[in-house]
This record gives structure tokens, C-alpha cells and sequence, in this order.
């Protein structure tokens, strides 16, 4: 049975595993860059309310490994609070709780990087308020971030497969399983790195276009 | 006109500023001078409020702003009425110099009919759809002049912006500043270069270690009465 022939014969279980991985990142994505703007613009406002909020939950991210989180929602939380919250909520809640804040640690930096003295000059030529945010501080902040936040949603991506871990059908997990009939592991497991090279691919090539589109090289030289 | 009376700026416990007496009148222009270092730069930014002196009174054409305590009294500061091109330039690095000069005057909804003219006489009309970090410094200078000069302010406050220009360039610029004087503008030079200074200026003030050693008409500058200043001038003329 060559790989084509498995896809073929268990490709309902691996398209709702693409589905499913799918729409994990999507939620994730969606709700860690809107809320973690919001949460980054209001840090680098409030930096003792919002903004120490924000140094905390950075930290505790940078310091427990995602699976940890993952399963202590998942287990002990759920059985402590006698609660039965689906897989696939409890994998959405903890990786956009780590992009919200991981966004939100990179709007706050860029909104704090910005010199001030761009924001002096728009000043003293009598630009109003609004058009100092939209004009200058928006655009320069986005150059900054377009990268960063481009590279931290592909890393949602590729931790997207450590749901699988508290039963989420995600596609690392059909891939397991359809590999536990056929004992395929080298066609498998290879397939699943090109259905990750080919979701990451075009991200890259849109994070590099924005990048040469908006983020132009301003540095003096 | 625009004056701060007995300006103190006090920063980290440092006495940057003590009791600075300035004052700059329309159709004229004043150079401030003094070694680097000796507060001229926070002279400049205490008298446009863009940073609160410590104690003192600004007064723009009759309006207060006091700072008891370092806080400021005031809402609203009349800019680009008072406008200032900085030492640094700080034009928009992700504008061209063009869109760096007239978005000011857009939000304005004022296109000043200067403006070809300007433009020429500045020489940069080759560089308004290059971006600042693609020019030379003193092509930088002379665009950062032009977008605050466009905004036709009242009072016009210069720090060390000849500084990267050749000489032909320099004159160039002197004479904007002359018309400029001549139209009721009130101009404050910071400069190192005291002939410019002499050549274009009605007064002086000279600024050494935060602490205004002497001011008056700029033919004083010819015999100054203190050892301190014609020390200055020795090393700077």
C-alpha cells in the first residue's frame, strides 16, 4: 500500500484531522492578534496594571512548556472543579492564552521601542492626536511587529500537534492512528511534514511580501 | 512674543537650567550660543513645552503656562504656531520627504504658495520621493527646515540645523531666514557657527554650564563683557 493508496482509503479521517488542526490555528490566530493587540497597546498604557498582567503571563509562559499547561487543563483543572469542557476548547483556550500574551509582549516592546522623538517632531508641526496614531505611530509600530507576530503564529501552527496529546483529532493524532492500522511510519510521518511545509510555506512567503511591502528598511545608513 | 522667564529644568537632581531669561520677538531673529553641553538644546525644548521646565513661566503672545512643581498648568500649546527643527531632525523614516513636508500642511488643509519656491531654493526638489535614510545629512536638514518653515510659523526655534551644510548652502539658508524675519517671524538660532550667528542675528544669548552668562544686541559680540564669552569666541570665531 503506497501513501496515495492510504489517503485514499482513510481519507476521511485524515481531511477532518486537516479540519480540525485547521480550524485550532485559525481560532488561535484570530483571537491571539486581536486580543493581544488590544492587551499590548493597553500594557504599554497602563504598564503597572495591564502591563505587570502582561510580564507575569509572559513569564509563566516562557517558563512552562506547552504540554504542561495543556494537560493541567485538561486533567486535574476539569477533575477539581468537576467540569467537562471538550478537548478541543481546552486546546483553543491554552494556545491563544499564549499567543494573546505573546502578541501582546511584542505590541507592547514595539509600542515602547518607538523613539519619542518621532512623536515630538509630529507634535510641534501641529498634527492632531489621531493623525499622529494612524499616520505615524500605527505604521512604524506594524513594520516592527510584522515579523515577530508572523513567526510566533507559525509556531502556534507546529505546537498545534501537542493537542493531540489530550485527544484532540487534530492531524498529528489521525496520523497516529491510521499508522497504528497500516504501519506506515516513514510514508506517514513524512506526509505529515509536507502538510506542515505546505501550511508554513505560504505563511513565510506572506509574512516575506508584507515584509518588502510595508516593513521597507528605514535604518540610516 | 514667546518668553520664558526664570526657567529652572532640574533633572535627577541636576540643575540643568538656572533662572534662563529669554526672549524672542517677531521680525527678529536671536542666536543662542554656548559650548556643547551647556543646556542650549533644553532651552530650546523648555521654551516650546516640550519639556515642562521645572519652575518658570513661558508666555506665548500674551497666553501663561507655568509649571508648579514641573507639572504643567495648560492644555493645549499653540503648535505650529511655536515649532521647532530639531538637532536629530526626526523626519518620519516611513515617509518619503515629500509626504514628511506636506502631511503637516495637509492636516492644515494649507499648501503654502511658498512651496515650489522653497523647494527650489533648498535645492532638494531631486530628493522628495527618496526616503530620509536614502539622503545625505545635510539634504535631511534642508527638508526638515522646509516642513517647518511651510507651516508658516509665528515663532521658529532652529537647533544646529546649518550644521551638515556646505557654505553656499548655508547662505542659502540664511537669506530664507532673513525673509523669513523680514515676514514677522520670530526665529531663535542655536548655533556653533558664530559667524552665521553674527551675520544674520539682531541678538545673542550665551549659555554656558545651564546658566546665562550674557545676553544683548549682537555688536556686543564684538566686546563682550565677560572673560568667559570672549574666551568662547577666541576658540569658535
Amino acid at each position: 500500500m503506497n501513501i496515495f493508496q492510504i489517503f485514499s482509503t482513510y481519507k476521511e479521517g485524515f481531511l477532518q484531522g486537516l479540519g480540525v488542526t485547521l480550524k485550532l490555528c485559525i481560532l488561535v490566530w484570530i483571537i491571539g492578534i486581536i486580543l493581544g493587540t488590544a492587551f499590548g497597546v493597553l500594557s504599554a498604557k497602563y504598564s503597572k496594571s495591564f502591563g505587570l498582567i502582561t510580564k507575569i503571563a509572559s513569564t509563566f509562559i516562557s517558563g512552562v512548556p506547552v504540554i504542561v499547561l495543556l494537560y493541567w487543563l485538561y486533567y486535574p483543572l476539569q477533575q477539581e472543579l468537576q467540569i467537562d469542557i471538550p478537548a478541543f476548547n481546552i486546546a483553543v483556550f491554552a494556545f491563544s492564552f499564549i499567543n494573546v500574551f505573546m502578541v501582546a509582549d511584542l505590541v507592547k516592546n514595539a509600542i515602547k521601542d518607538l523613539p519619542n522623538q518621532y512623536l515630538l517632531a509630529a507634535k510641534v508641526s501641529g498634527l492632531s492626536e489621531r493623525t499622529i496614531l494612524t499616520k505615524i505611530q500605527i505604521p512604524l509600530i506594524f513594520k516592527q511587529l510584522l515579523g515577530p507576530v508572523l513567526l510566533v503564529q507559525i509556531s502556534v501552527l507546529h505546537n498545534s500537534i501537542f493537542a493531540s496529546l489530550i485527544n484532540v483529532d487534530e492531524i498529528f493524532r489521525q496520523i497516529q492512528r491510521i499508522n497504528a492500522m497500516v504501519y506506515k511510519p516513514i510514508e506517514l510521518y513524512s506526509a505529515l511534514a509536507m502538510f506542515f511545509i505546505i501550511i508554513s510555506v505560504p505563511l513565510t512567503i506572506i509574512a516575506y511580501y508584507l515584509k518588502r511591502k510595508y516593513a521597507k528598511d528605514y535604518s540610516e545608513r | 512674543m514667546l518668553k520664558g522667564t526664570n526657567i529652572q529644568k532640574i533633572i535627577n537632581g541636576a540643575q540643568i537650567l538656572k533662572d534662563i531669561n529669554l526672549t524672542i520677538q517677531p521680525s527678529k531673529i536671536s542666536c543662542l550660543i554656548g559650548p556643547s553641553g551647556g543646556g542650549k538644546s533644553t532651552v530650546l525644548s523648555c521654551l516650546s513645552l516640550l519639556t515642562n521646565p521645572t519652575e518658570g513661566l513661558v508666555s506665548v503672545d500674551g497666553q501663561d503656562f507655568t509649571f508648579p512643581n514641573g507639572k504643567s498648568s495648560y492644555k493645549s500649546f499653540p503648535y505650529p504656531n511655536v515649532t521647532v527643527v530639531f538637532q536629530g531632525l526626526f523626519l518620519f523614516p516611513h515617509l518619503t520627504n515629500e509626504a514628511n513636508i506636506l502631511l503637516p500642511l495637509k492636516e492644515r488643509n494649507k499648501i503654502s504658495s511658498n512651496y515650489d519656491t522653497l523647494i527650489d531654493q533648498l535645492k532638494i526638489r531631486e530628493v522628495l520621493k527618496k526616503f530620509p535614510n536614502e539622503c545625505s545629512g545635510g539634504e535631511k536638514q534642508r527638508v526638515a527646515l522646509a516642513r517647518q518653515i511651510l507651516l508658516e510659523p509665528k515663532y521658529l526655534l532652529l537647533d544646529e540645523v546649518t550644521s551638515a551644510l556646505d557654505l553656499e548652502t548655508v547662505n542659502t539658508v540664511a537669506n530664507i531666514l532673513i525673509d523669513l524675519k523680514n515676514n514677522g517671524t520670530g526665529i531663535l538660532l542655536v548655533t556653533h557657527m558664530i559667524n552665521l550667528a553674527k551675520t544674520i542675528s539682531d541678538d545673542f544669548y550665551f549659555l554656558d554650564k545651564g546658566v546665562m552668562i550674557e545676553s544683548g544686541d549682537i555688536a556686543q559680540l564684538k566686546t563682550p563683557e565677560t572673560e568667559r564669552l570672549s574666551k568662547f569666541l577666541q576658540i569658535y570665531n
